[in-house]
């Protein structure tokens, strides 16, 4: 399709340990439309952060291996391409936010340098001119004193102003596709909102795509247009954001959203999804959820199910759907 | 980071202090009076009692402490009982030699540590640093007077490349310089690697590739510069155990240097010869440790620009 | 999921599971064997070779390897494989007994940096300063200088000047310990010092013990050969490797084979030991524990 800046198609990549090989992303597609958020949502260990590694080519190898599908960006397969057109892509074409601000930034460099090292890479610049961009990116990640930031280094930065130099080190050569790996998780409340508003500001602003990986279903809410749920390294879930809330279709989904914290809605206590994600190396033999499923058959819990489309636009990957058993 | 310095500065004021105390105090407990050493058998007890006014051993041993102390901060460390030489100037001397070793030793010791620890931490796992690894380890396990006699024996004697004695030319200083920088390399390639390492797993590496920097740029100027920091540590120590382990070279080539002058010492019971080597290899190192110390601050902005938000 | 031996992980102490990663390690289980081999010829040297180590035998001087004699004899006719085994006896008790001394010192003077705190720490922080400032041989050549050379100095001198690195890490281990919850409860609960840091940070500092104790061993055994290489060792004739060496610089023209024995043996002995220590860490490091 001519409007999708990103097309993953039957995805899969495995660790290759003492356990055997162990599927950590399992037959995924989904797709980024131009100018557009997708958020991909699930637990973590769910395999969603090891699918923005593998877009990235990062994920670590050994020992995870790409063994199949592929991932379509403008056109071009990323898992053949050699290194060094990869490293072209990597801050150009797509770029990346990591969860940890603390962590994420290099210690001994300060931001400038940071910034002006992407302008640099990547595009045919005086560092003159490279430093006026950076600034400029600075400026428009809404941090104050540019000037002043410009020559500070990590460490004396608080948390929100050091996810906000990642965001201007990611977007500072206008990337077409944004990655964020749980970009708020590791922020206060106040702040996080602040960082979520700003991504969504720049994508319009830039006309960026952007990817939004989270755990967060509140996150999702206010930020996506488009929903996959993973579970397990499996999508099991996919609509866009409003049809996803409305009618919740996999078990798993309405677990989500039925554990999000109401506040104006008395309830006795938060819902949760019993049980936790299943390790790699001891996957069911069935559904990959049929163990935490309140639903669950024997049918579950011998077979896999597929995914399938339950109304247009609306896939899901459950035999409760497919057998036309509906709702509550 | 003045701050910072000027603790440090006080801080290393306070070593040498406390080192010349202790070295003061130990080396005058020694069994045997050096007077009666060093005037010989037949001196008679009051031309010794004579000599021992004179040089003030006498006093006080805290009198003596301080005289000795006020007397180094000029420059007088006392003068040598058998070759009647002032040890400032023996000292001053020597010097010369053991810094041209200790500094040719260095930077082959930092030179080959360095690209061998980067290369064996890059080509992690592979052939390259398995080989590295297994030579570094052996380089730590050499006695290095060992070592400077098997070079002696191959590349002195039996291929004629270097002379094995003497200081003469650089080409004197060749193998003393091998000899001695080799544990120092494999000390210092040991510790690049293990810092590479753990350096390659933080997420400011997968940030940068992320970026679109690789190749040597993401090695040297993401890893190296993390990396570096445990690496000044056990640099400046090994700077410091260079000049100490020179003694042994010196000795084995006869070069006439600080460590040759004190083994000499040490072998004559030449007292006021040895205080003054120990303190004065002490208060060098204790120097060189505080210049470890800024250019911590200066490889790492923690330091240099004092805690931050989080620090 | 397999599980190996039928052993389930979770019902194993930190010891077995320590054991079991060092057992994997094939080079630090070679190590192992070595040492015991090593302890085994230090034990019975006099028992293994018909030769004397002391006895001169000006007919036999300078004999070069030959099956009565494998190593060859030195200047006095004394056979060389002989002197090896007993120089083995030398370095392994100066290495292990120093570093036992060294770690005993260091523990203490660490354990009340740490657990004490405040002016203790400082003073304490500034003796531990102040001995690793001075080059370590340098130190140990100061106080054989005045101790004389001798086997119970050596271990005194390099006892009393091994312990700063083992201080200064449980120093941090037990300052990371004592705002452990643990700990505080039973320093709430009314526990004296002494039974806290006998009975609640001993053990947990035990594996810093035995890595720096393992890696101060070879430390310690090239430092006796340093110093016996310039006559502050041991005394002759007792055969040290680092005195051998000494003995036979003189000869290396006509004579090399004499000091490239006790050299390989230092070389095994510290080599055994180091990568041995490298395992133990690698098997004793929690952090790096999956």
């Amino acid at each position: 399709m001519e409007n999708n800046i990103l097309e993953v198609q039957d995805l899969s990549m495995s660790f290759f340990n003492s356990h055997g090989e162990l599927p950590a992303v399992n037959h995924v597609s989904f797709s980024v439309k131009k100018g557009k958020t997708l958020g991909i949502v699930g637990e973590s260990g769910c395999g969603k952060s090891m699918t923005s590694l593998c877009i990235m080519g990062l994920f670590p190898q050994p020992p995870g291996k790409i063994v199949g599908g592929q991932i379509l960006f403008q056109g071009r397969d990323l898992t053949k391409l050699p290194a060094r057109e990869m490293h072209k892509i990597r801050g150009k074409g797509i770029a990346m936010i990591f969860q940890e601000p603390m962590t994420s930034l290099n210690p001994v460099l300060t931001i400038g340098d940071q910034i002006m090292e992407t302008i640099l890479l990547h595009e045919k610049v005086t560092k003159a001119e490279a430093k006026r961009r950076a600034l400029e990116m600075i400026n428009l990640v809404g941090i104050p004193m540019p000037e002043k930031i410009f020559a500070s280094c990590p460490h004396q930065l608080s948390g929100g102003m050091r996810q906000r130099a990642m965001i201007a080190m990611a977007l500072s050569c206008e990337p077409d596709l944004l990655i964020c790996d749980e970009p708020t998780t590791a922020l206060d409340v106040t702040v996080q909102s602040q960082i979520l508003s700003l991504i969504n500001r720049l994508k319009n602003q830039l006309g960026t795509s952007v990817m939004l990986i989270t755990h967060d279903m509140g996150v999702i809410n206010e930020m996506a247009d488009e929903v996959i749920v993973m579970y397990a390294g499996q999508v099991v879930e996919q609509a866009e954001t409003a049809e996803l809330f409305a009618h919740p279709t996999h078990p798993y989904t309405i677990g989500l959203i039925r554990a999000i914290p109401m506040l104006d809605t008395e309830v006795e206590e938060l819902n949760v999804i019993p049980g936790s994600v299943p390790m790699l190396y001891e996957l069911p033999e069935g559904c990959l959820f049929a163990p935490r499923c309140p639903y669950a058959t024997d049918k579950c819990r011998s077979h896999r199910p597929e995914i399938t489309e339950a109304t247009p636009g609306h896939s899901v990957r459950c035999f409760r759907y497919m057998s036309g058993w509906e709702g509550e | 980071m003045s701050r910072y310095l000027l603790g440090r500065v006080l801080q290393a004021i306070g070593v040498v202090l406390a080192i010349s105390l202790i070295t003061f105090f130990i080396l005058n407990v020694i069994p045997g009076d050096p007077v009666e050493l060093m005037m010989g058998e037949f001196a008679t007890p009051e031309a010794i009692a004579q000599v021992r006014a004179q040089m003030g051993l006498d006093k006080p041993i805290f009198a003596q402490y301080f005289n000795w102390l006020t007397n180094m901060l000029h420059g007088d460390f006392g003068v040598s009982y058998f070759q009647h030489k002032p040890v400032f100037d023996m000292l001053l001397n020597s010097f010369g030699y053991t810094a041209r070793l200790a500094l040719f030793a260095y930077v082959l010791a930092l030179v080959f540590g360095l690209t061998f620890g980067i290369l064996a931490a890059v080509f992690h796992n592979k052939f390259i640093d398995r080989l590295l690894m297994t030579l570094s380890i052996a380089g730590v396990s050499a006695p290095n007077f060992w070592v400077a006699i098997i070079l002696q024996i191959y590349f002195g004697l039996t291929l004629k490349w270097f002379p094995i004695s003497g200081a003469k030319d650089w080409n004197y200083y060749v193998l003393p310089a091998i000899a001695l920088g080799t544990r120092y390399a494999a000390s210092i390639s040991r510790i690049t690697r293990t810092s590479m390492l753990e350096v390659t797993k933080q997420d400011y590496m997968r940030t940068a590739s992320a970026k679109g920097v690789h190749g040597w740029m993401l090695v040297m100027k993401h890893a190296f510069r993390n990396a570096l920091i445990p690496v000044v540590t056990v640099a400046g120590t090994d700077l410091g155990n260079i000049l100490t382990g020179s003694m042994l070279i010196e000795t084995v080539f006869t070069i006439d240097g600080i460590g040759k002058l004190m083994v000499d010492a040490i072998n004559q019971r030449d007292l006021p010869l040895v205080q003054g080597g120990v303190m004065y290899i002490a208060t060098i190192c204790v120097i060189i440790y505080l210049l470890v110390d800024i250019l911590y601050a200066v490889i790492d902005p923690r330091i240099r620009l004092g805690g931050g938000a989080e620090g | 999921m397999k599980k190996k031996n039928g052993k389930d992980n979770r019902y194993r102490s930190y010891y077995q599971l320590s054991w079991d990663i060092l057992r994997k390690n094939h080079l630090a289980m070679f190590c192992l064997f070595v040492i015991l081999v090593l302890v085994f010829i230090a034990v019975f040297a006099p028992y293994l070779t018909p030769y004397e180590p002391n006895v001169n035998k000006a007919r036999d001087r300078f004999q070069s390897p030959n099956p009565e004699h494998p190593f060859g004899t030195d200047q006095f006719g004394r056979d060389i494989l002989t002197r090896v085994f007993y120089g083995c006896r030398i370095s392994l008790s100066v290495g292990i007994i120093s570093q036992l001394i060294a770690c005993f010192l260091g523990y203490f003077i660490g354990v009340c940096a740490g657990y004490f705190g405040g002016k203790t720490d400082t003073v304490l922080s500034f003796i531990i300063q102040v001995f690793s400032s001075f080059p370590f041989l340098l130190f140990a050549i100061a106080v054989m200088f005045i101790l004389g050379p001798g086997l119970v100095n050596l271990y005194i001198a390099l006892g009393l000047l091994g312990w700063t690195s083992t201080a200064r890490l449980i120093r941090g281990e037990v300052m990371r310990l004592k705002n452990s919850e643990y700990i505080q409860a039973c320093i709430v609960c009314g526990g004296s010092p002494l039974r806290v840091i006998l009975k609640h940070l001993l053990p947990n500092c035990v594996p810093i013990l035995i890595i720096t104790v393992t890696l101060g061993i070879p430390n310690a055994i090239l430092s006796e050969a340093s110093l016996s290489f310039l006559g502050l060792g041991v005394s002759p004739p007792t055969a040290s490797w680092g005195s051998m060496i000494s003995e036979a610089q003189p000869f290396i023209r006509g004579y090399t084979y004499y000091s490239l024995f006790p050299g390989l043996a230092i070389i095994i002995t510290v080599l055994s030991f180091n990568l041995l220590g490298d395992g133990l860490r690698d098997a004793l490091d929690p952090k790096l524990r999956s």
